[in-house]
């Protein structure tokens, strides 16, 4: 039984994942809420300009997304990703993704832009979660994978 | 940013992890102090404060394990978030 911890302080179940990007040779660990309300998973500009990405050069996602505020659209990162979760058997649990998702809101008053960037989470959707049992605890949450 | 090695991985795992519970244990404190800034934590201590992402990306190339440090935005602004 493969299970990945996370972390949940009651406002932010959060879980650590190595973000790799290996034909760019770009790992790092990001903390990605959960949210089963997403269908896809998700990044924010603040981890991509992190790792070097400057999400403006990215090319727009062909389709619109949608959320509490309004459509708006996402920009792609269309490289092999690979998403690379510690499971407590000391052991790696690897997701490959063709491509990911980044957040990188326009508006058009910088400020309100500012904000939606400091503020805007990293998110593990359901094309992740989806491959798990998820048990979510008062300050842990246990993903548990549904392949032996 | 280099690829890191399995024990590698596993080591920046559990300091990443003790970073983020730090955080979370200590949030209200660390919000007050840091109100509207980026925060780095590595090391169970905050080791930098910062204004800007730019800032955070500079401080960023000082620290031992850029890969596994915590990176937040501390706000005592109450907002509701919807994801």
């Amino acid at each position: 039984m493969r299970k990945v911890l996370g972390i949940n302080d009651g406002r932010k179940p959060r879980v650590p994942a190595f973000f790799c990007i290996k034909s760019l040779d770009i790992m790092k660990l990001v903390w990605f809420l959960l949210d089963t309300g997403s269908i896809f998973s998700i990044l924010n500009e603040s981890e991509a300009l992190l790792m070097g990405i400057e999400p403006t050069t990215l090319p727009y996602a062909k389709v619109e997304s949608i959320g509490f505020g309004g459509t708006f659209k996402h920009r792609m990162i269309n490289r092999s990703v690979e998403l690379i979760f510690k499971t407590s058997e000391n052991d790696f649990y690897k997701i490959p993704q063709s491509g990911f998702r980044v957040c990188s809101p326009e508006d058009k008053d910088p400020e309100k832009r500012k904000r939606m960037v400091e503020l805007t989470p990293c998110v593990v959707g359901m094309d992740v979660l989806s491959k798990f049992e998820i048990h979510i605890y008062k300050k842990k949450i246990e993903l548990i994978s549904f392949e032996p | 940013m280099q690829t890191l090695d399995r024990e590698k991985m596993k080591h920046c795992i559990t300091l990443s992890t003790e970073d983020m519970e730090y955080l979370t244990a200590n949030y209200d404190e660390l919000a007050r102090k840091y109100d509207k800034k980026w925060i780095i934590i590595s090391d169970k201590k905050v080791v930098s404060a910062a204004e800007s992402l730019e800032e955070v990306v500079n401080a960023l190339k000082k620290i031992r394990h850029p890969e596994c440090a915590v990176v937040e935005y501390m706000t005592t602004e109450p907002i509701a978030m919807f994801f």
